[in-house]
C-alpha cells in the first residue's frame, strides 16, 4: 500500500511543477535552518552524560538576594557549605567542591605556559567519570601540592617523556608534584580545566598568603563549585530544605555583603547544567537554554510558513481533485485510506525537501559558524545513523504537518462528487483558512522585518553613541604584571606616542568592578563602580573636570588617599554643589578613607546598556592591568612596532597584547551583531517563502479565472480594471497583515530596546520602511501574476471551454 | 436483495420542494438483471444513486442484504463499495493519474487483496476484455469504448454481488454498446452478478430479464 502511494504522489508531484518546486523550495529553505538547529540541540544534549549515577548527582547554587529586591543567582557557593551538609545529613552520600582560585603559570622543564586550573578533592574520581591514564585515582589527589593534568596539557610541557612526578612550580601559588595524567574525556563535560591541584594544598596556601582566607568563609559565594551526590532514593526537595536549615542557621550571625539581603541555596541535576540557565560565574562554555530556544522558536516559526505554503496550494487544488477522490469512495476507499494518500504526497514533498536542505545547511553552515556564539559549539557533522534517524523523523513530521489540513479536508469528499458539477462542491476550498494561513505568513514576516530594523537602527546608534570619553587613536596594551613604571618612561619616549595612562580595566565595556561606599560613617554602604588609573588618565580619556582637580603625583602601592567622582555621585549622595563636595571624607570598604578631590562632568562609561551611575576613579597602583597609549594622528603600524620592540626588550618572557580602544568597544555588541544577523537571516527566509506562497496562490487564481477573465476583456475591461479585479484580494490579506505585525513588532522592538538605557526611539520611520519594502515584494509577485493573466488572449481563453 | 419501500426523493430549492420520486417500492432479488427506464428527468438516476447509497432518499425504506441503508455510517457505507457494490459511470470516471492496470488495482488495494493475488486478477479480466495491451496507458489515450472497457473490469475487480450502471453506453457507438451488453448478460447468467441499468435503449434493456418503468417519480407497473 505505501508504495503504491510514493508511486501515486511522485506522479502528482511530477504533474504539478510550479506547486511542487514552490513547495519544496520552500520547505527546503526553512529545513537547512531546521536541521541545524537539530543538530545544535542534538549536541547541546551530549553533554555530561558519562558519569556514573548522575541521576543522583546535583550542583549547589547560590541565589543571592538583593537588598532593592532582586536577585541574582550563582553557579558557586560558599567554600564550607558542601562538606557542612554531608557531615550532618546522611542522604548526602558523597560531595565533590572545585575551587576556582588556581589559574596560573606554570613554569616547568624551561617553558613557561598559563595553566587553567581548579582545586578538587579526591572525591573527584567516585563522582565523575573522568579517568587516569597514568597515576593513582585513588591518592591521586590526596597529598598537599599534588597536581593531576589533562594528557594535552602534560604533553605541551613533556611532549616526549611522562609527566608523572616531575615537579612544577605554579607562579604565585606553589610547587607541586604531578601525581596523575588524565585520559581523554570520555564525552563532553560543562567542566573546564587543564589541570587539578588537591584542595588538601588550600590550608598551606592560606597560611602562605598566595589564596586569601577561604576555609570558613561563608560570606564568598563565588570561589567554590559545590557538588552532591544523594543516596538511592533520598529526596531532592528533602535536601533543599536541609540546605536552608544550615543557611540559617549560619548566616543569623554574619554580616552579608553590602548588597545582600540573604542566600538561597538549591540544587541543580548535573545532567541539566548544560543546556541550562544562565547564571553567574558558570563553568565552561556552552550554548545557554534560552539561546537554543530562542533558535528552536525561530526555525519553528520558519519551518511552519513554508508547511503553510504546502498546506495553502494543496487546498486551493483541492476543487480540482475532489472528483478523483469520490471516484476513489465510490470503488471502496475509506476515509483512512484517502488521507494516508493525501499524507504520503506531504511526507513525500518533504523528504525531497530533505535533500536539498541538507544541501543548503552545508551553505548556511560557515555563516553560522562565524558567528560570535557559535565558539561554544562544535558543529562538525557527524554522519552518524542517530543524525540520519533525526533528519529523517523531522522529514516526516514536517510532511505530516504540512499535509494534515489537505488530507483531513478533501478526504471528507463524499462518494457523491462523482456525481456533481465541481463549481457546486463548496466545502473543500476552505478559503476562509487559506486567507488566515496567508496572513499569518505576512505577519511574521513583516514582525521579522520590523525586528531587524530596530536591532539594525540601535546597533547603528550605540555604535555612533558619543561616550563622552576618547577612544580614538587609543591603544590599549596589557600590562600583564608587569610593573607600568619600567613601561610608560620608555613608551613615552618614542615618537608616536602623544600620551600614556593606566588603568584598571577599560571603560564603555561589561567588564565590571566596584567597591562599598560610605559618604558618612555611619552611613549604610552602597556599591558604586570604581576604575582605578593614574594621573594623566583624565586628561588621556578628554575628562573634564567641574570642580576640583586631578590627581597629584601617583601614590606609593596600596596607599589611596584621594578620590575623584562624577557629577551623578554628588548628587546621589547629597554632597552639595561639586564645589562643597571637593574636601569630604569618603569611606571605601572597610578601611580605605579618602579625600574626594575632584568632580568631573558626567559621561557614559557603561555601554549603552547601562543607564548612567555614580562612578569613582581611583589612584590605587595596585590595580593597574592596562596602559592606553594616544597615538600621534598618522599611520599607526610603524608606532605599533615600535612599541612592540620596547616591549619585547623589557618584557622578552611575553608577548605583547594590545588592541585599539574602539575595535574593543565594537565587540561589547558583537551579542546584539549575532543576534542581528540571525533575525535578519530567518527573516530573510521568512519573506522568501511567503512571497513563494504568494505566488503559486496568484498563480492559481489566474489560471482558475481565465475564463472570466476573457469575458470581462471582450467586455471592454481594462488591464488595469483585471490587475486590480485579480489582486484585490491579495492586497487586502496583505493589509490585515501589516495592520497585525505593526503593534506586534512595536511591542517586541520595545522588549528588545528595553535592554538598552540609551536606545532610539520607536517610530512609524523605523517600522514603516520595511514594511513598505515588504509589501512592494508582495506586490510585485501578485503583479506579476494578475499582469500576465490580463495580457493573456481573451479569445483563447475562451475557446479553452 | 434490495427492498424499496415508498422511497421518497425531493430537491429543495428555497421553500420549494420538486418531487423527483414518490412511493417508489421495489424488489430486487440476487441474479436478476434489472432496466431502469422512463423519460429524460424522471428520476432513474436519482433512483439509481439511492439504491448506490450515494444519495439518501427523504422519506421511506431501503433494505440490502436485509440490512437498513439508513442505520449505514461512512465506514459501513465503504465496506459497502469495497465488497459488495460495483458502479459503471456514462461518464467512466476513471482515475487520470493512472494507468489502465492501476485503475483497476486500485480497488483490491482498497480491499487489502495480497499482491500475487491482485496481478492475477488483473491480468485475467484485461484478457477476458482484450485491454491487454492497453494495460500501461492511460485513460486520455483510450477511446470512449475502451474507457468504457476498463470502467466495466474495475466495477468487476472486486468480484462485487450488484453492478449499478448509469446509462453506461450512453457515450458509445452502437457496435461497442452492443460488446458491453453482452458482457452484463454473461455476467449475469454465467456468474449470477445482480446488474442493474438505467437506459433509453428497448435495445438494451432487452439484455436483462426485467423492466423497471419511472414515469413522474413513480413506478409503472
Ligand atoms: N442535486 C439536484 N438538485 C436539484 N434538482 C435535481 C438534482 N439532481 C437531480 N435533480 C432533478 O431531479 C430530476 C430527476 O433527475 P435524474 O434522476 O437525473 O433524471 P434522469 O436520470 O431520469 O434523467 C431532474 O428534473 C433534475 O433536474
Ligand atoms: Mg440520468
Amino acid at each position: 500500500m505505501i508504495t503504491n502511494y510514493f508511486k501515486l504522489a511522485l506522479r502528482n508531484l511530477a504533474k504539478h511543477r510550479l506547486f511542487s518546486a514552490i513547495n519544496i523550495f520552500g520547505l527546503s529553505l526553512s529545513m537547512s535552518v531546521c536541521l541545524l538547529i537539530l543538530m545544535l540541540l542534538q549536541e547541546a544534549y551530549r553533554y555530561d552524560n558519562f558519569h556514573p549515577d548522575s541521576d543522583r548527582v546535583y550542583r549547589i547554587n547560590t541565589e543571592a538576594i538583593r537588598k532593592n529586591g532582586g536577585s541574582e543567582s550563582y553557579a558557586s557557593t560558599p567554600y564550607p557549605l558542601a562538606s557542612v551538609l554531608k557531615q550532618r545529613y546522611s542522604q548526602v552520600e558523597n560531595s565533590c567542591r572545585f575551587m576556582r582560585s588556581f589559574n596560573s603559570e606554570a613554569s616547568c622543564s624551561g617553558k613557561i605556559l598559563p595553566v587553567q586550573g581548579l582545586l578538587t578533592e579526591p572525591s573527584f574520581f567516585q563522582m565523575f567519570g573522568f579517568q587516569l591514564l597514568e597515576g593513582n585515582a585513588a591518592t591521586a589527589l590526596k597529598e598537599p601540592f599534588s597536581i593531576v593534568l589533562t594528557q594535552k596539557l602534560a604533553d605541551k610541557f613533556f611532549p616526549r617523556e611522562s609527566a608523572l612526578g616531575k615537579t612544577m612550580e605554579l607562579r604565585g601559588i606553589g610547587a607541586f608534584q604531578v601525581t596523575g595524567i588524565l585520559a581523554d574525556f570520555p564525552g563532553k563535560t560543562h567542566f573546564e580545566f587543564e589541570a587539578l591541584g588537591s584542595a588538601s594544598s588550600i590550608p598551606a596556601m592560606e597560611a602562605s598568603g598566595t589564596l586569601s582566607k577561604l576555609s570558613d568563609d561563608w560570606t564568598d559565594y563565588y570561589q567554590t563549585y559545590s557538588f552532591i551526590k544523594l543516596a538511592k532514593g533520598a529526596s531532592w526537595g528533602q535536601t533543599e530544605s536541609d540546605l536552608a536549615a544550615v543557611s540559617s542557621s549560619m548566616y543569623s550571625k554574619l554580616t552579608l555583603e553590602s548588597r545582600d539581603a540573604d542566600y538561597r541555596f538549591y540544587l541543580q541535576p548535573l545532567e541539566k547544567i548544560t543546556p541550562g540557565p544562565i547564571l553567574s560565574n558558570s563553568m565552561g562554555r556552552a550554548l545557554p537554554a534560552m539561546l537554543l530556544w530562542f533558535l528552536t522558536a525561530l526555525g519553528a516559526i520558519i519551518m511552519l510558513s513554508a508547511c503553510f505554503n504546502y498546506t495553502n496550494l494543496t487546498l486551493s487544488r483541492a476543487l480540482s481533485r475532489a472528483k478523483e477522490i469520490g471516484v476513489r469512495k465510490v470503488i471502496g476507499a475509506s476515509r483512512q485510506q484517502v488521507i494516508g494518500q493525501l499524507l504520503t504526497e506531504g511526507v513525500l514533498t518533504s523528504l525531497i525537501a530533505l535533500g536539498g536542505g541538507w544541501l543548503l545547511m552545508k551553505l548556511v553552515q560557515p555563516g553560522f559558524n562565524s558567528l560570535s556564539f557559535a565558539a561554544f559549539t562544535d558543529l562538525s557533522v557527524k554522519a552518524d545513523a542517530m543524525t540520519a534517524l533525526w533528519f529523517l523523523g523531522f522529514a516526516v513530521v514536517i510532511g505530516i504537518i504540512a499535509g494534515l489540513l489537505p488530507a483531513l479536508t478533501m478526504s471528507r469528499v463524499s462518494p457523491t462528487a462523482v456525481l456533481r458539477k465541481l463549481e457546486s462542491i463548496k466545502l473543500f476550498k476552505r478559503v476562509g483558512l487559506r486567507k488566515v494561513l496567508l496572513v499569518s505568513q505576512f505577519t511574521v514576516s513583516l514582525v521579522f522585518i520590523i525586528l531587524v530594523t530596530v536591532i539594525a537602527r540601535q546597533i547603528g546608534f550605540v555604535m555612533s553613541l558619543d561616550y563622552g570619553f576618547n577612544t580614538s587613536r587609543i591603544l590599549n596594551i596589557k600590562l600583564q604584571g608587569v610593573d607600568p613604571e619600567k613601561l610608560i618612561p620608555a613608551f613615552a619616549a618614542l615618537p608616536g606616542v602623544e600620551n600614556i595612562s593606566a588603568a584598571s580595566h577599560n571603560m564603555g565595556t561589561f567588564e565590571d568592578s566596584s567597591d562599598d561606599v560610605r559618604c558618612s560613617p555611619n552611613a549604610e554602604p552602597e556599591a558604586v563602580r570604581d576604575y582605578s588609573v593614574d594621573r594623566h588618565f583624565a586628561d588621556n580619556m578628554g575628562l573634564t573636570f567641574i570642580a576640583g582637580e586631578n590627581f597629584p603625583e601617583n601614590p606609593p602601592h596600596g596607599k589611596e588617599s584621594f578620590l575623584i567622582v562624577n557629577e551623578r555621585f554628588v548628587e546621589k549622595y547629597n554632597l552639595g554643589t561639586p564645589a562643597e563636595a571637593i574636601g569630604k571624607r569618603i569611606l571605601i570598604g572597610d578601611s580605605t578613607s579618602v579625600i574626594l578631590r575632584g568632580v568631573i562632568k558626567d559621561f557614559l562609561y557603561k555601554p549603552a546598556n547601562y543607564a548612567l551611575e555614580p562612578l569613582m576613579l581611583r589612584n590605587d597602583p595596585d590595580y593597574w592591568r592596562l596602559l592606553n597609549i594616544k597615538l600621534a594622528a598618522g599611520n599607526p603600524a610603524s608606532t605599533i612596532a615600535a612599541l612592540q620592540g620596547v616591549w619585547s626588550e623589557l618584557v622578552p618572557e611575553r608577548e605583547m597584547v594590545s588592541e585599539f580602544y574602539e575595535e574593543t568597544i565594537e565587540e561589547n555588541y558583537a551579542n546584539l551583531n549575532d543576534i542581528l544577523i540571525i533575525i535578519s537571516f530567518f527573516g530573510f527566509l521568512g519573506i522568501v517563502i511567503a512571497a513563494m506562497g504568494l505566488l503559486g496562490m496568484a498563480t492559481y487564481t489566474v489560471e482558475t479565472r481565465t475564463k472570466e477573465i476573457g469575458v470581462r476583456k471582450v467586455m471592454g475591461a481594462s488591464i488595469l480594471d483585471l490587475v486590480l479585479l485579480l489582486s484585490r484580494s491579495f492586497l487586502w490579506l496583505l493589509g490585515i497583515a501589516a495592520v497585525l505585525a505593526i503593534p506586534i513588532g512595536w511591542f517586541l522592538g520595545t522588549q528588545m530596546l528595553n535592554i538598552f538605557a540609551h536606545r532610539i526611539e520607536l517610530g512609524l520611520g523605523v517600522i514603516l520602511p520595511g514594511i513598505l519594502l515588504l509589501l512592494l515584494v508582495a506586490v510585485l509577485t501578485i503583479g506579476t501574476q494578475t499582469l500576465r493573466g490580463a495580457l493573456g488572449n481573451p479569445v483563447t481563453a475562451l475557446r479553452d471551454d | 436483495m434490495i427492498e424499496l419501500k415508498d422511497i421518497e426523493r425531493y430537491f429543495q430549492t428555497g421553500s420549494l420542494k420538486t418531487y423527483v420520486l414518490r412511493y417508489v417500492t421495489a424488489k430486487i432479488l440476487e441474479g436478476e438483471f434489472v432496466s431502469i427506464m422512463g423519460p429524460s428527468g424522471a428520476g432513474k438516476s436519482t433512483l439509481l444513486n439511492i439504491i448506490g447509497m450515494l444519495e439518501e432518499p427523504t422519506a421511506g425504506e431501503y433494505w440490502f442484504l436485509g440490512e437498513g441503508v439508513h442505520k449505514f455510517n461512512e465506514r459501513r457505507r465503504a465496506e459497502m463499495y469495497r465488497e459488495y457494490i460495483g458502479f459503471v459511470f456514462q461518464a467512466y470516471h476513471l482515475i487520470d493519474d493512472l494507468t489502465v492496470y492501476e485503475n483497476l488495482e486500485a480497488p483490491l488495494i482498497y480491499k487489502k487483496v495480497p499482491s500475487a493475488e491482485r496481478k492475477s486478477r488483473i491480468a485475467d479480466l484485461l484478457d477476458r476484455f482484450n485491454i491487454v495491451a492497453k494495460k500501461d496507458l492511460f485513460p486520455n489515450q483510450l477511446s470512449g469504448g475502451q474507457q468504457q472497457l476498463v470502467g466495466i473490469a474495475r466495477a468487476l475487480i472486486g468480484r462485487p454481488k450488484l453492478i449499478l450502471a448509469d446509462e453506461p453506453t450512453g457515450n458509445l457507438q452502437s457496435q461497442q454498446a452492443e460488446e458491453i451488453m453482452s458482457i452484463f448478460q454473461q455476467l449475469n447468467k454465467e456468474e449470477g452478478v445482480t446488474i442493474i441499468q438505467v437506459t433509453h435503449s428497448e435495445e438494451n434493456a432487452g439484455y436483462g430479464n426485467r423492466i423497471l418503468n419511472l414515469k413522474d417519480g413513480k413506478i409503472d407497473a
